[in-house]
Formats: structure tokens, sequence, C-alpha cells
């Protein structure tokens, strides 16, 4: 089977063409000495059986960004049959530099020149048979966004696969700076004689959209304005799915699995039903949402607008360590904290991205809204209980800075922060629908053994000894609260509250259920119970714990996957839980204080 | 001769020097800020935020660190 890899500078359309040539389905592929996950395809391509590789997007290839790592690595480690080395062809002068690279290490190659359409319209013309001579390297002008060009690309790419390797492949060593001045001198050359630009360039869409939405004045409000539509759009159509999906859910276990194990063992019963179909269930209700979310995003990323709402809000984010694309992901982090923190995966720094995943958890996203809305309409009333809310709001938004600035030095990225902003786009159906597809594989070949066992776990807890009451103080569950009660006493929350938050860990929606398996009743009767048994301190300290302590298990899980780093998870949740402690114990301690 | 910093809205000026290690010239230089080319601030944030510029078909963002490594000798529009 042969091997080619797409390689380019970031947004040159590389996507795009690999959809394009893939066709049907992708495939994950393993890779010696890469320790990430790319996408891949076994094609037809060139009259060979290949495997294609989508590389990340890098500038050049001696660089020491994450993803110059990977795509070194893969050089270095991988035979390359061919390389389809794509170019935005308007930009084709500070471009060229990552094909020369690749040339010289005698990787066989082709190169692309894409958005051959946009190129035209700009006015830019490419003679690509000169270029081809000079370069002694295939050129073919397409567009992958409109499929033009891709039978000569295919033609291409046959020719150099067939072509017999004349010299051995070099591993990549770094430039030294003659190498440099004699690359540049060479693009130079290359550009005069074979590059017309117009005297002056027609972009004017771009100029007239730019002034509009980074005008000085209107530019923030109307980005909050996209933003909050984006995320009503998202959750509000998503929770009415995502309760329809709930629904189902009970309705098949009341009335297809529980007669069909009637007969079985009550443990065997409820290790399934209570463990593994409680699993199953909590990975499939983030399907919908994360579809979604993906859906609208690609359009906003496609579209440009993205490293518009970075410049936007650069200002400010920059004094936290963060950006403006981190902040949009932490916004959509209140709606649900799983499919923010795989939409980090825009930011191609790894320090920003690794603190935007860190402080995302922290959002309270509309899983936990449902648990305190529960709480405060059975303790407070309407006019308290909204103030209750906005003071979780104000702290969720706190707890984000207060950890941002404190870990911006532990997370400090070496790399210039330079972002293109690429001319405004029309989003393509096809690539935004695969990108949402492929995300939800993702998530599902990823995250769901780790949140079933997570749950399974939580199960055990709260269901042995087999002898005692489920949930109850002779659980295992119950003795670790016990156990950690001179902790939770300070902070008000006692042993039945500690066994909620230990459900809690799978999903914040969970602790309602809990309280009704702990405490033995549902609905009214459950909230009449808080309100005789719990005060309104305790509880705004629960909530507080609850807001803060860990993120649920699926987020966990999504963490682990795209940091890819277990220490940054360990990291996560030891912060949260001591961040968590030390609010409720502030709050709970003055209050006790000023109240008696 | 001075920084980009120095440039206002919609004036431009040709790069003359990156000041920074050679790793870091060849990643400005792949992004298409290079010796020799004009370059044109086509906004600024306010409170000394990032720059908005553009050099040739690229346009870029720039933070106020990144810009002060750029020197420049200023150019009629
Ligand atoms: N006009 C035009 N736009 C394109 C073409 N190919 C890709 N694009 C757009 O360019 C943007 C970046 O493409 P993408 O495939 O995500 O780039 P990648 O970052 O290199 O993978 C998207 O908005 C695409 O729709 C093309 O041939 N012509």
């Amino acid at each position: 089977m042969k091997r080619i890899a797409l390689l380019g500078m970031p947004n040159t359309g590389k996507s795009t063409l690999f959809n394009r040539l893939s066709g049907s389905s992708a495939r994950v592929g393993n890779w010696p000495g890469i320790t990430v996950d790319l996408h891949a395809v076994k094609t037809l391509l060139g009259g060979h059986i290949s495997e294609l590789v989508d590389l990340p997007g890098i500038y050049d290839l001696q660089g020491l960004s994450e993803d110059e790592k990977i795509v070194q690595g893969f050089i270095n480690h991988n035979k390359i049959d061919l390389a389809i080395v794509v170019l935005c062809s308007s930009q084709i002068e500070r471009q060229l530099s990552l094909m020369l690279q690749l040339k010289n290490l005698h990787i066989p190659c082709l190169l692309a020149l894409n958005m051959s359409d946009e190129a035209k319209k700009m006015g830019i013309t490419i003679n690509d048979r000169i270029l081809e001579r000079k370069l002694k390297i295939p050129v073919v002008k397409i567009s992958a966004k409109y499929g033009e060009g891709m039978t000569e690309l295919l033609k291409a790419c046959a020719q150099v696969m067939n072509q017999k390797i004349t010299f051995p492949i070099k591993k990549i060593k770094p430039l030294n700076v003659s190498d440099q001045i004699s690359n540049g001198k060479k693009i130079q050359a290359l550009i005069k004689s074979t590059v017309k630009f117009p005297l002056k360039l027609n972009d004017k869409n771009t100029k007239k959209l730019d002034s509009f939405f980074l005008n000085p004045y209107w530019g923030l409000p109307i980005f909050f304005i996209i933003v909050f539509s984006i995320f009503q759009f998202i959750f509000s159509l998503g929770k009415p799915i995502q309760d329809l999906m709930t629904q189902f859910f009970n309705f098949f276990r009341i009335d297809y699995l529980e007669p069909l194990f009637v007969n079985h063992h009550s443990i065997f019963q409820s290790l399934l039903l209570d463990g593994l179909y409680l699993g199953v269930t909590t990975v499939a209700s983030f399907v919908p949402i994360i579809i979604l979310f993906f859906l609208i995003m690609s359009v906003v990323e496609d579209s440009g607008y993205f490293s518009r709402a970075a410049f936007l809000m650069d200002t400010l984010m920059e004094k936290i360590g963060l950006d403006g694309r981190g902040f949009v992901m932490m916004l959509m982090g209140f709606g649900c904290n799983v499919p923010a923190l795989m939409g980090t995966k825009i930011m191609r720094t790894k320090e920003l991205r690794l603190l935007t995943m860190f402080v995302i958890p922290f959002s309270l996203c509309s899983a936990r809204l449902q648990v305190f809305l529960f709480i405060i309409s059975a303790l407070f009333s309407a006019k308290y209980g909204a103030l209750v809310l906005y003071g979780l709001y104000l702290l969720s938004f706190l707890t984000i800075f207060i950890s941002a600035l404190v870990f911006k030095n532990q997370f400090k990225n070496k790399e210039p922060i330079i972002i293109e902003l690429p001319p405004y786009r029309f989003p393509t159906l096809n690539h935004v629908i695969k990108r949402s597809v492929l995300e939800i594989k993702y998530f599902l070949t990823r995250a769901s053994k780790f949140i079933v066992i997570g749950v399974l776990l939580v199960w055990a807890l709260t269901h042995f000894p087999t002898d005692v009451p489920i949930a109850s103080e002779l659980t295992y569950s119950g003795q670790l609260g016990k156990w950690l009660s001179p902790i939770f006493q300070p902070i008000g929350i006692n042993e039945q509250l500690v066994i909620a938050l230990i459900f809690g860990f799978i999903a914040k929606e969970i602790v309602i259920g809990a309280l009704a398996v702990i405490y033995g009743m549902e609905g009214t009767a459950l909230a009449h119970h808080l309100y005789s048994n719990i005060n309104q301190i305790q509880a705004i300290s629960f909530m507080i714990f609850t807001l803060i302590y860990t993120p649920c298990l699926s987020t966990i899980a999504t963490l682990k996957n795209e940091s890819k780093s277990l220490s940054l998870v360990i990291y996560s949740v030891s912060w949260a839980l001591l961040l968590a402690w030390v609010f409720s114990f502030i709050f709970y301690q003055t209050s006790i204080y000023f109240s008696s | 001769m001075i920084t980009l910093l120095k440039l206002s809205e919609g004036q431009c000026g040709v790069i003359h020097a990156l000041k920074m290690d050679p790793s870091l010239i060849q990643r400005f230089n792949a992004m298409g800020l290079r010796c020799g080319k004009k370059i044109t601030v086509l906004r600024k944030a306010q409170f000394k935020g990032p720059f908005h510029v553009m050099i040739d078909t690229t346009e870029l963002m720039i933070r106020e660190h990144e810009a002060s490594l750029i020197q420049i000798t200023p150019t009629a529009a």
C-alpha cells in the first residue's frame, strides 16, 4: 500500500481536499513516532490502493510548535510515497518555502495550487507550466471547494507514484541561516517569472465586511449578539432533543429491559440497568449536542469569523493568558463543557489550548443549572432565588478568571501569537457535515469506555455491600461520606449530600435523582424534605461546591482525550476540588458567623 | 527607522529587520513578514490591543509584543 500525505500551511484547504479525495469513510490509524491521531483513509488514488493522511497545517518543517513536531515525527518515521503540497494560490509567495523544504528532503511531491478560483477573482495569474519546469515537480491548479482540477491532480499523483525513486529520502535537519537566505532568493526568482499580481488587489468584500465586524464601536456588540444567538440556537434546539432521548431511554428501560431481566438476580438486574445502561445512555445523551455544536461551529470557523473574534477579544484575553477563540469556547461551556472542550482544537498553540481546556470546566453548564434550579426553587423565594442564581453565574466567571490568572504562567506559550485573518468564505455543507460526523465518532470511540467504567464504579460504591439499602449510609459510598465528614462538616455538607456528590461525578443531572434515591422520595416530597432538613446557607454552600468541585465524568473523559495528558486531568480535578472547598468554606463560615 | 508599534491606522512601511532569533524569523517569514515587504496597518484595537496588518495578500493579527520586534522604514501609502 502506498502512503500519500497532504501537507501545507494552515487554512490552505487541506481538509477540504482530503474530504474530496477520500469520499466515504475516514479511519484513524496508528503511526510510529506520533502521539496524536491523524485523519486517514484507504482509497484508490493514482491507480494504487493508498493510505491518504491529512497532516496538521504547519508553517515550516523545522519549527517547534506542537503541530510542526507532529509532522516532523511523521516524516522522519514513515515512508511517504507522495506528498501533495497544498497551497493557497493568492499567497503563493510566502507559501512556496514549505514546498522547497520538502523537495530538498527528496520526498516525492507534487504541488497543488488550491483556491485557484479565489486567485482568479483577485486577478492573480500563475503560469503553472513554467513553475512546473523550474521546480521539476508536477504543478496542478485546483479548487478543492468546487472540485476543479481533480482529474489533473489524480493524473499527477499517478505520475509521481510511478516514478522510480532516485535519491534516498533525507531526515529533517535544522536549516541554517544561509539555507534560509538561498531559499528566499530562489522563491523571489520563481515568483518573478511565474506570478502576475494586479496593481490593485480587488478583494473589496473582505474589506467591507471587516470594517463592519471589526468596527471599534459595534464590533464587540455584534460579536456578543452572534455568540449569544449561536448559543441559543445550539442549546435551545439541543435541549428538547436531549429530553426526548431521555424519555425514550426511560421508556425503553421500563417497557423492554426491566421485563427482560425480571427473572434474574436483583444485583445482576441493577448492574445492567443502573450501571451499564445508565453509562451507555449517559454517553448517548451527548450525541445531539455535539453534532449541533460542530455543525454551527464549523460554519463559523470556515467563514473566517473566528479569527475576527480572536482579534476583537484579544486585548482583554491577553491579560489572562487566553485568546478570543478560547473565550468563545468558554462561553459555549456554559451550554455544555464537552463540545466546548472538543472545540478548542482550532487553537493550534499548545499552551493556549491547554489553559483554555483547564478553565472551561468551571463554566456553569446547563446540567448544573438544572440541579441549582431544583434546589433554589425548593429553598428560596423567587426574589432571593434569582439573586442566588446570579451569584452562582458570577462565581463561575470568577473561578474561570482566577484559575486562568493563577495558571497563566504554567501554560506560558513559547510561540508568537500571530493569527491569520483569511478572507471571508462561504462554508461548504459537505465539509461541515463531515466534520460533525468525525467529531461524534471520535467522542464515541474515545470517551465511551471511560464514561461507562466510571458509571460502573459509582454504581459499585453506592450498591455494595448488597445487604444494605441502596445509597444508604451503610454502603461504601456512605462509609466514604462518613470518612470524609471532617472535610465536609466545615462547609456544611452532611453525609447524605456527600453521597449525592459522589453520584454527581457521573453527571450533574443525576444529583437530583440521587437525592431522590438517598432520601427515598421524589419531586415535591423531596423538595419539602430538603426544605425542612437543610438550611439556606447549607444549600448555597452545597451549590457552590457542586458548581466547582469536578466537572462530570464525560467532561473529564473529553479533557483526557483532547489534551492527551493525564497530568492535566489530575491537575484540573485537584485544583477544582481545592477551589470548591475554599469557596464553600469561606461562604459557609462567614455566613454562619454573621447569622449567629 | 522605527518599529511597527509606531505606525498608526492606515499607515504603511517597508520591513527592514526582524529582531529575533533565526527560528522565529523563519516562522515570521512563512507568515509573510519578510524583509523588504511592504506592511500596512489596517486597524489597531483600542487599549493597546492587537494590530491588524496586511502584507501582499495576507492579513494578520499581531500582538504588541510581536509588533515591537519588527523594524520598518515608513513609506507613503
Ligand atoms: N474559494 C475557495 N475556498 C476554499 C477552497 N478550498 C478550501 N476553501 C475554504 O478555505 C477554508 C479553509 O479550508 P480547510 O480545508 O479547513 O483548510 P485547512 O486548514 O488547510 O484544512 C474553508 O472555509 C474552505 O471552505 C477553494 O478551492 N476555493
